[in-house]
């Protein structure tokens, strides 16, 4: 029986002694779950026909157009959301200048976040790249409504400058940056 | 998000498959061998198991990290580790725990030829492949992926809590030939699964916008049973303990087992195990989606009456249907096949049962063992070498070398003791790892006691 008794005290043995090397699981704690999301966003073709020239006044016209996000699409992102790179590309195929005006409105339609506005040139292609640091710009937050907003201005010495241009287009993306902590 | 995680969590460490008990397997003449092979010969007159404490099996692993790689103090960053280890996950690496638990088993002999066994036993058996697609649009977003296909046919699951009740005989019909067959109810507590899924997401270039989004081909079906009744999540423990215990999704199978002694020495057997299937007909909740949508983003109509939100809203849920449905389904159960050589050798010792028979016993074996499971996107296979020894006529042992999807260095260890009719054993396979059991891919144990008269 000795050799049973043996291997018996050397399996058991080694069974008890085994171990692991220290495990910390409070690492997790640590954890910042980060991720960059890109989405497609606004986008148009408009013919400088479409705006009608006002009489006397430094602008011929503008037009404007938003989306309107549901309640839970802010709500989802209030706790994660940490940056947004706006992103744009506006060919001004017209032959006025072109003003564009980006603002972020909330449910009752007051400016929660003005961006600059750019001026763009008869003829150019403009990129347009904001960046939003939500945790400089919380407010943000609060966005119900995002309007796009074009005036051309009344530059043109040409009477028929609205007929003769060309489209104005414009692509615009967004990334999107989460971070969230467990 | 943490919501996400946890997913992500509970899919990494409680993603489940069935077992393979390669140190527990022919071993020993032990009552639990039949519930591996029907058809083993069994040399005692009676057995019955200590109830919750004759069959204790447990398992955990992973193909694709250890516990080491992810929670080791080693000063690195848990997000980096993360990182890493998704870089380095394939889509073969998958998951797994499995636990059972014998509530009842006992058998009798009949005669000397007709063995009788039944009992009744809890398991826990799932399985899992890392859909490393999902885990990485997910983790780090579709920015850096630009062009890149997230393949959805990458999300395989499954997870069953059931409880087995099973009648088994072995017959010797000659006296090289046994067959042995088991019968088997099967009682589901819990089924989840999802499987044959199709479809991707893709970020392209646009042609009118920037991005263009495609979900292409989707078919994605989740069901489940035992989970969720009216809408609600079942919480209490009672509900699903009444299902284990043949109140729940009913379906039955059977095993089938051969032991063939080719001469003396050398001795073949061979068992396929679950060949069955459960009909899930209670609380069921399956999810399908199924549908083509593309986005390339909104585009202004500059008329101010537009809701562009709803819009495209709407055409998502018309053009890639997500639904609901309580339809009954079928799952059938992972067939798993064994099949051994042994050579037995050494000293010869002749044993007298009762008066009904005497037989011929070797103190040494030797030979190979093969496993093999049917999964989803191809059959696990493990392959065994073993040796086992009786050390005296009431402590027999078994050593085994496993070449399986987690390692090549697989060395398992068994004891079996008899102290008059109280037979104890514990079985542990992948020793090697105990040295540090958090980097180990995969840990398995058997341990029980049972009475076994002769």
């Amino acid at each position: 029986m000795k050799s049973p008794k043996t291997i018996s005290f050397l399996v058991s043995l080694y069974l008890l002694t085994s171990c692991s090397d220290s495990l910390d699981f409070s690492q997790l704690k640590e954890y910042v779950y980060k991720s960059k999301f890109t989405t497609s966003l606004i986008y148009f073709k408009v013919n400088p026909s479409e705006f009608t020239e006002s009489i006397g006044g430094a602008s011929i016209s503008s037009i404007s157009d938003e989306i309107k996000f549901k309640d839970f699409q802010t709500d989802l992102l209030e706790s994660v959301l940490a940056r947004i790179d706006l992103k744009a590309n506006i060919e001004n195929g017209s032959n006025n200048t072109l003003i564009l005006e980006i603002t972020f409105l909330n449910r009752s339609k007051d400016v929660v976040f003005e961006t600059k506005s750019r001026e763009i040139a008869a003829n150019t292609l403009f990129n347009y790249f904001l960046i939003i640091d939500l945790h400089q710009h919380p407010e943000i937050l609060d966005t119900t409504y995002l309007n796009y907003k074009i005036t051309l201005e009344n530059d043109s010495n040409r009477s028929d400058a609205l007929n003769a241009g060309r489209e104005i287009e414009l692509n615009s993306s967004m990334d999107v940056y989460i971070e969230a902590k467990l | 998000m943490k919501k996400v995680f946890l997913l992500w969590a509970v899919f990494c460490f409680i993603s489940l498959k069935s077992q393979n008990k390669q140190v527990l397997y022919n071993f020993a003449g032990l009552p639990q061998t039949l519930l591996l092979n029907p058809g083993s010969e069994i040399n005692y007159n009676f057995h019955v198991g200590i109830p919750l404490f004759s069959g204790i099996s447990a398992e955990i692993g992973s193909s694709g990290f250890s516990l080491a790689n992810l929670f080791a103090d080693d000063g690195i960053n848990i997000n980096d580790k993360i990182e890493t280890i998704l870089k380095r996950l394939t889509t073969q690496d998958y998951g797994k725990l499995y636990a059972q638990v014998e509530v009842l088993n006992a058998g009798f002999r009949v005669d000397h030829r007709t063995y009788l066994s039944f009992g009744f036993y809890t398991e826990i058996d799932a399985f899992g492949y890392y859909p490393k697609d999902v885990f990485t649009l997910l983790n780090e977003g579709n920015s850096g992926y630009l062009n890149n296909n997230f393949l959805f046919s990458q999300i395989v699951y499954k997870l069953d809590v059931l409880g087995v009740l099973h009648f088994g005989a072995s017959h010797q019909f000659t006296e090289k030939l046994t067959l042995g067959a088991r019968f088997k109810v099967y009682s589901s507590a819990v089924n989840m699964r999802s499987k044959n899924n199709t479809g991707s997401f893709v970020t392209v270039a646009g042609r009118e916008n920037a991005y263009k989004h495609i979900f292409s081909d989707i078919n994605i079906i989740s069901n489940s049973s035992g989970l969720i009744r009216n809408d609600e999540f079942l919480n209490s423990a009672g509900d699903y303990l009444q299902n284990v215990f043949l109140g729940g999704n009913l379906g039955i199978g059977f095993d089938l087992g051969i032991t063939y002694r080719i001469n003396e020495n050398l001795e073949f057997s061979g068992s396929i195990l679950d060949i069955g299937f459960i009909h899930h007909t209670k609380d069921i909740s399956n999810i399908t989606a199924k549908g083509s949508f593309a986005y390339e983003g909104i585009q202004f109509q500059f008329d101010n009456n537009q809701n562009y939100i709803n819009d495209i809203e709407a055409r998502f849920k018309r053009e890639l249907v997500i639904a609901e449905n309580e339809r009954s389904y079928v799952s059938l159960r992972p067939i798993k096949m064994n099949a051994a050589l042994m050579y037995r050798f050494g000293d010869k010792i002749t044993r007298k049962f009762d008066n009904y028979f005497t037989k011929d016993f070797y103190t040494d074996a030797a030979g190979v063992q093969l496993h093999t499971v049917f999964r989803p996107l191809r059959p696990q296979v493990a392959l065994t070498a073993f040796y086992q020894k009786s050390l005296t006529n009431n402590l027999q042992t078994k050593v085994t070398y496993t070449v399986d999807d987690f390692s090549v260095s697989n060395i398992g260890a068994g004891i079996s003791a008899q102290f008059k009719n109280v037979n104890l054993y514990g079985l542990v396979d992948n020793i090697l790892s105990y040295r540090d059991l958090s980097k180990a891919n995969n840990i398995s144990l058997q341990l029980g006691i049972n009475l076994i008269f002769n």
